[in-house]
Formats: structure tokens, C-alpha cells, sequence
């Protein structure tokens, strides 16, 4: 019984000094091997978007409680454009009026344009203000969570996305080719206007992506 | 005695003239402007150079010549005086902001010297001062996002022998620049080699060799609004004194062609935990596909 018992000790002992072992590391030399920094990793969704691949589905809700989503606008060339009110690039190009005109100018070509706030802290009220300051005639879909935002890993606002007919993914990026809004007409181009021109005289997207300008999406942690 | 006057009057005005310009800026609470030159005269044929200071407010940034993936470059425009020319900006060494969302960009916190190299003609016409102006550009961020520029001048006499100025600041703004590859101080040979799977599409590797032991290396790719290399295709892999970084380029926008030298910016921290540039050329030659 004594000999079982001290033997048990012994053993417990020596698994616990093990153990402690273990973790007394010496500490890491001054000089250690570099570590590579890598771009940091992006989080991803399960299932982002691609260029050339099926647009990730959707359903969120615009300011009035409306479900709208991507299956509901089957058959139609369908633009996403990410939003924060908050963003002084926004507030140029809703002041020059830049996407309701193209969202007016292809209204009876089977276009639905979609706005999508997935600014953190703002809600439906302040979609609902902003759609009623500058009249929109297209809704503004709340993403406060980032859900969609990050399935289509917008990054900046605006950001826009062109869907086809059959649902695929044609154009990612930039509203247009002027940052700072200073170039003179004849050498803005509007990617957006020129994608949808293309594919409303059913021919391909000659420009399928451009670097898009804004500020960061501000999402939620 | 009024000879005397004037004299002394003279003098003082000339040691009065400031070798420090101030400017306004458009949101002096967030972002100050300054140019300084690390000389006090001009001088025929002379080479000189200007600083753009930047003085950011803590907890606000702004940009690098590339933002990363949100933001907007901080942009300098120079006016120089007849005859003068200025080389391109030299941009100090940025950090990576990462946002929610993976939203990975680049830029400056506290302060940032954007520096020119400015050559004086070859024959000054006339004694009279010389005004050097700039307008810089930038978006400030914190959880908001705020545009912003200033106007700044500097006024500089002629004179036959300009003597250094502001040394100790001009010291200071060295240590935020990136040395070239093939610059006598670099830490590092650096070796580029690239190939093509199709004409439109540009595989590049780099080879560093270092010459002194570091603790970490970054990579921030070539800027060039045609040029789009995707992040996910960046690798760094380091192994004793060497480093190979790898990545893959291609056009985006409407761009046909892309065929230029330019610059990737390798960042690595000594032991001390400083962080040093060190810029790498890389030849880009791509085609779009018809």
C-alpha cells in the first residue's frame, strides 16, 4: 500500500516536472532567424467573389424592412455600389449626382442598382436620410454586420460590382478613373457606364476590373 | 552715416530671411505643412534639397504614393523658379494600417518628410530671391476620413557660397528615406529575375543577399496605375542572411501595355527594432492580350 502510494507520487512528480519542463523554455536568442512578414492574411468568407465566377447570393434589408436580394433580381443586370454617407468621396459624386444618373440612364435596360451601407455604426435611419436628401430612386440595403460586404470583400466606398444576366460576376472596382475628381471630361472615364453600355449591346466587359478609390469600408471588428 | 544705416539694415534683413517656410493648411488640426531646405542660399549649378514636412495629428494618418487598398495618395505639386528643376519626390519609409475587414493600407503617422532633390541652372541672371513653392494633397484618416492640402513657400537668397542648413532635421529626414539596392550604404545585393506564363501576366522573383543580421523583412510591391500585383501572391521566405520575395504582376484599368522600370520597396527592421527602406528596380514588361 506505502510502496503503491509512493510510487503513484513519484510518477505524479515526474509528470508534473515533465510538464513544468515543458514549459521553462530557454528564452529565444537575441538574434532569432527573421520572420517573414507576409501581406497580412485577409479574412475570408467561405464562398468570396471572383471576377469571371457566379456572384455570392445575398438577402439584406433596405431602410423601410424590404427583403432584396440577389434571387429576386434573377434575369437582370444587377450594380452594387458600397456607400458610407460618412465618406467624403461619397458625398462628391452624390452631389455631382454620378450614380443616380446611371442608375436612371439604364432603369428601362433591365439594370436594378443596389446601394450597400455596411458602415458599422450607421442603421437604417441614416440610409433613410440620405436616400430622402438626394431622392434616390434605388434602395440602400443595410449591412451594419459586414456580412456581405466582406463576401465581396469591398474595400473602399464607393466600390462598385456589375452582376450579368446569368449571375456572374463581371466588374469589380472603381466608380471611375478620378480619385481627386479633377480630371477634365474629355479624360474622366466611368468604368461603370462604359461596363453597362457594353452589356446592354450584348458585348463583353473590356475592362473587368480597376483599382477602386475611397475610404475604407468601416466594418465592424 | 546713412550709408551705415542702410548697411546695417541690409544685414539685418538678410539675416532675418527665413530658411524655414511656413504655409497654411486647410486642416491645421490634423495635418501642418512645412518646407525646409538644407541649405540657406542658392547658387549657380548647385545642387540642394527640399523638404516637405509633414506634422500629423496623433491618432490620424495619411498615405503613402500608394495607399494599399482604401485611401488616397498624398500628393506634392512643386513651382520652382526659372531655370530650376526638381527630381521626382523621395518618399520616406510608410507602415501598414490594417482595418477591419482585411483592409490592408499604407501610409504615415506623425510626421512624414517628402524630399527633393533640386538643381539650380547653370547661370543665375539676377541676385534676387528666390521663392520655391508646393502644394500638397492627402486624405486624413482615423475612424473618419478628412481631404486636406496646404500651400507652402520657401524663400532662398543667392549667394556664392549657400552653407548647410537645418542639419539637424535634414539628419533626422534622412533616416526616414529608403536607400537604393546598388547604393554603396545598402545592406543588401539584391538580384531580380522574372518570367512569363503569358504576355499579360509577369512572375518576378528577387534575391537578397544581407550583409548585416535583421529581424524582420517587409515588401511593398511597385506603384503604377496600370500595374496590379495581387497580395495573396506576394511570398517572403527568408533563410540566414538571405531573403527571396516573390510575387505576380499584371495590367488593370484600361491599360494595353505596361513597360517601365520601377521601383519595389523592401522594408526591413534591425535589431534595435528600427524599420530601414531599401528601394529594388523591377522591369515590368506586359501586354494585353488582343
Amino acid at each position: 500500500m506505502l510502496r503503491r502510494t509512493l510510487a503513484m507520487g513519484v510518477m505524479l512528480a515526474a509528470v508534473l516536472a515533465i510538464g513544468c519542463e515543458q514549459e521553462r523554455q530557454p528564452p529565444a536568442p537575441a538574434d532569432e532567424p527573421p520572420r517573414e512578414a507576409a501581406a497580412p492574411a485577409v479574412e475570408h468568407a467561405t464562398a468570396t467573389a471572383a471576377i469571371g465566377e457566379p456572384a455570392p447570393d445575398f438577402v439584406l434589408e433596405d431602410w423601410s424592412g424590404r427583403r432584396i436580394g440577389l434571387t429576386g433580381h434573377a434575369g437582370d443586370i444587377v450594380v452594387l455600389e458600397w456607400i458610407n454617407p460618412d465618406c467624403p468621396f461619397v458625398q462628391r459624386h452624390y452631389k455631382e449626382g454620378t450614380m443616380a444618373r446611371l442608375a436612371a440612364k439604364y432603369a428601362d435596360r433591365g439594370v436594378a442598382w443596389l446601394a450597400i451601407n455596411s458602415t458599422h455604426y450607421m442603421g437604417r435611419g441614416g440610409n433613410q436620410r440620405w436616400a430622402e436628401q438626394y431622392e434616390l430612386p434605388y434602395p440602400i440595403l443595410e449591412d451594419r454586420r459586414g456580412m456581405v460586404g466582406r463576401l465581396y470583400q469591398a474595400k473602399t466606398t464607393p466600390h462598385v460590382f456589375i452582376i450579368d444576366r446569368e449571375g456572374v460576376l463581371v466588374y469589380a472596382g472603381a466608380i471611375d478613373n478620378d480619385p481627386a475628381g479633377v480630371k477634365p471630361p474629355d479624360e474622366r472615364v466611368n468604368f461603370v457606364d462604359r461596363a453597362l453600355t457594353e452589356m446592354a449591346a450584348g458585348q463583353p466587359v473590356t475592362i473587368p476590373e480597376s483599382k477602386p478609390y475611397g475610404c475604407s469600408v468601416k466594418y465592424t471588428e | 552715416m546713412d550709408t551705415v544705416f542702410r548697411a546695417s539694415f541690409s544685414l539685418l534683413i538678410v539675416l532675418l530671411v527665413p530658411i524655414v517656410g511656413y504655409g497654411q493648411s486647410t486642416q491645421p488640426d490634423l495635418v501642418s505643412a512645412q518646407l525646409l531646405g538644407d541649405v540657406d542660399a542658392v547658387a549657380a549649378g548647385a545642387e540642394f534639397r527640399l523638404a516637405v514636412l509633414l506634422k500629423i495629428k496623433p491618432g490620424w494618418h495619411i498615405y503613402w504614393k500608394d495607399s494599399g487598398d482604401a485611401g488616397v495618395p498624398t500628393s506634392v505639386r512643386v513651382t520652382l523658379p526659372e531655370g530650376f528643376r526638381a527630381e521626382t519626390p523621395r518618399w520616406p519609409v510608410p507602415k501598414t494600417f490594417t482595418e477591419a475587414g482585411g483592409i490592408v493600407s499604407y501610409g504615415y503617422e506623425n510626421e512624414a518628410p517628402l524630399v527633393l532633390t533640386v538643381h539650380a541652372p547653370q547661370r543665375l541672371v539676377d541676385g534676387a530671391t528666390r521663392r520655391f513653392s508646393a502644394e500638397v494633397t492627402w486624405l486624413a484618416c482615423a475612424d473618419r476620413c478628412v481631404p486636406g492640402s496646404a500651400k507652402v513657400h520657401l524663400d532662398l537668397p543667392v549667394s556664392g557660397e549657400p552653407q548647410p542648413a537645418n542639419a539637424e532635421r535634414v539628419a533626422a529626414w534622412e533616416k526616414h528615406l529608403p536607400v537604393l539596392a546598388d547604393a554603396p550604404n545598402s545592406p543588401a545585393r539584391a538580384m531580380v529575375t522574372s518570367t512569363h506564363r503569358q504576355p499579360a501576366n509577369q512572375n518576378v522573383q528577387m534575391s537578397l543577399n544581407w550583409n548585416r543580421p535583421l529581424r524582420k523583412v517587409e515588401f511593398y510591391p511597385p506603384v503604377h496605375p496600370a500595374l496590379k500585383i495581387d497580395r495573396d501572391s506576394v511570398t517572403i521566405e527568408t533563410n540566414k542572411r538571405a531573403t527571396r520575395i516573390r510575387f505576380e504582376a499584371g495590367l488593370i484599368g484600361d491599360a494595353k501595355t505596361l513597360k517601365e522600370t520601377l521601383d519595389a520597396l523592401v522594408v526591413w527592421t534591425d535589431r534595435k527594432g528600427l524599420r530601414h527602406g531599401l528601394e529594388i528596380p523591377v522591369d515590368f514588361d506586359l501586354k494585353r492580350s488582343p
